[in-house]
C-alpha cells in the first residue's frame, strides 16, 4: 500500500486495519505528541506512557473519526483528553510523581553543520527550551498548537474547549512572556 | 488605527487570521508606529523562536512498545472470542428453550391447564374498567369469536349463529 498522503486518509486507513498507515501516523506525529504531553504533565516520568496510551487509543478508535473535525484537531483532542484522565488517575491514586523519568531522544547531530554552527544552535536551542519551560502549561499548549502544528485559531479553541477569545488572549499573552523570557535569559 | 487596537490585532496578523484590508491597516500603523512596529518584531521574534525548537521525541524504544501493546491486546482479543462465542451460544439456547413452542390459544393437552387468557383491552386499546361489551359492540359474527376477543361480553348469548 502506498502511504498515506494525508491525516485523514491515514486514520481512516487505520480505521480499517491498515498497520502501515498506523506505522506513518506514529512516525509523524510520535516526538510531537510526546512534547505536547511533557508540556502538560510537567513530568517526564509519565509522558513516555501517556503518549503510548494516546496512540493506542488512535489505533483503537480511528474507525470512528469521522471527518468532521481535521485529523489533527482530532489527535490533539484526544491526546488532551487521555492527559486530563491521567491527572486524574494520578491525583486519586497519590502516585503523582513516582514514575521513572525516561531519557528522551537525543537529538540527532546536523552532518551540514560545522562544530561551531551546532553549538550555537544547541545553545539558542537551549536557551529556548528553557525560556519555553518558564511559562505556564496553557501558554506552552497555544504555542505548540499554533507555532509546531499550525492550527487556526477556531481548530485551537476546538482542541482546548475554550472561547475563541480565550485562544486568542492566551497566545497573545504567551508569545509576550515568551519574548520576555528570551529577553531576560540574553541578558544574562 | 489606534495603539490599543493593533496591540489586540497582531498576533492575529502575524497568523494570517485577518481579512485582507484589516491585515493591511495593522501594517501601515506598525509601519508608522515605533511602539507598535516593535510590539510586531517581539511577538513575530517569539514564535519564529518557538517554531524553530526541535520537539525532544521518546525513547528510541518507544515504537516497539506501541506495536508490542498492539499484539498484546490484538492475541488478547483472539484468545477470548471463543469464550464469548461459546457465552453468546449458549446465551442464544437458553433463550430459545425459554420461549413457549405452542400458539397462544392452542388448547391445553389432557390435563393440563390451558394458556393465561390474555386480557384483549390491553392490546386493543379498550378501558377494561368501563360497561360490559355486548355483541354489536364488538361485532363479530359469532358468540365464540366474540368471548376470546372481548370476554366477558354481557350479550354473548346474542350473538350470531358462526358463519
Amino acid at each position: 500500500m502506498p502511504r498515506p498522503e494525508t491525516d485523514e486518509e491515514a486514520l481512516a486507513r487505520i480505521g480499517s486495519g491498515d498497520e502501515g498507515a498506523f506505522a506513518w501516523f506514529l512516525e509523524r506525529y510520535r516526538a510531537r505528541v510526546f512534547q505536547f504531553v511533557r508540556w502538560i504533565l510537567e513530568h517526564d516520568g509519565w509522558a513516555e506512557d501517556v503518549t503510548q496510551e494516546i496512540f493506542l487509543q488512535v489505533h483503537r478508535s480511528a474507525a470512528r473519526f469521522a471527518g468532521r473535525s481535521s485529523g489533527k484537531t482530532w489527535l490533539y483532542g484526544l491526546a488532551l483528553n487521555v492527559c486530563r484522565n491521567h491527572r486524574r488517575a494520578e491525583a486519586r491514586s497519590g502516585a503523582w510523581g513516582q514514575a521513572v523519568p525516561v531519557e528522551p531522544e537525543i537529538e540527532v547531530a546536523d552532518a551540514s553543520l560545522d562544530p561551531l554552527e551546532r553549538m550555537e544552535r544547541d545553545e539558542r536551542h537551549a536557551l529556548v527550551r528553557g525560556a519555553v519551560a518558564a511559562l505556564p502549561p496553557p501558554q506552552r499548549l497555544v504555542l505548540h498548537l499554533r507555532d509546531w502544528e499550525e492550527l487556526t485559531y477556531q481548530e485551537m479553541a476546538d482542541v482546548l474547549e475554550v472561547p475563541l477569545g480565550t485562544v486568542r488572549s492566551r497566545l497573545h499573552n504567551a508569545r509576550a512572556a515568551l519574548a520576555d523570557e528570551l529577553e531576560d535569559r540574553m541578558r544574562r | 488605527m489606534d495603539c490599543e487596537t493593533c496591540a489586540a490585532l497582531i498576533n492575529p496578523a502575524i497568523d494570517g487570521e485577518l481579512g485582507p484590508s484589516r491585515a493591511r491597516q495593522v501594517r501601515e500603523h506598525v509601519e508608522s508606529c515605533t511602539a507598535c512596529g516593535r510590539r510586531w518584531q517581539r511577538l513575530s521574534q517569539a514564535r519564529v523562536a518557538f517554531a524553530s525548537l526541535p520537539p525532544e521525541g521518546p525513547s528510541p524504544a518507544f515504537d516497539q512498545r506501541v506495536l508490542a501493546r498492539l499484539e498484546t491486546d490484538a492475541s488478547r482479543r483472539r484468545r477470548l472470542l471463543p469464550a464469548a462465542l461459546a457465552a453468546a451460544a449458549v446465551l442464544a439456547v437458553i433463550g430459545l428453550l425459554s420461549l413457549d413452542p405452542r400458539p397462544e390459544n392452542a388448547p391445553a393437552p389432557e390435563g393440563m391447564p390451558g394458556p393465561p387468557v390474555r386480557d384483549a383491552s390491553a392490546t386493543l386499546g379498550i378501558d377494561a374498567g368501563r360497561a360490559p361489551l355486548t355483541a354489536s359492540d364488538c361485532g363479530r359474527p359469532s358468540a365464540t369469536s366474540c368471548q376470546v376477543l372481548f370476554s366477558p361480553c354481557a350479550s354473548a348469548a346474542s350473538c350470531g349463529p358462526e358463519s
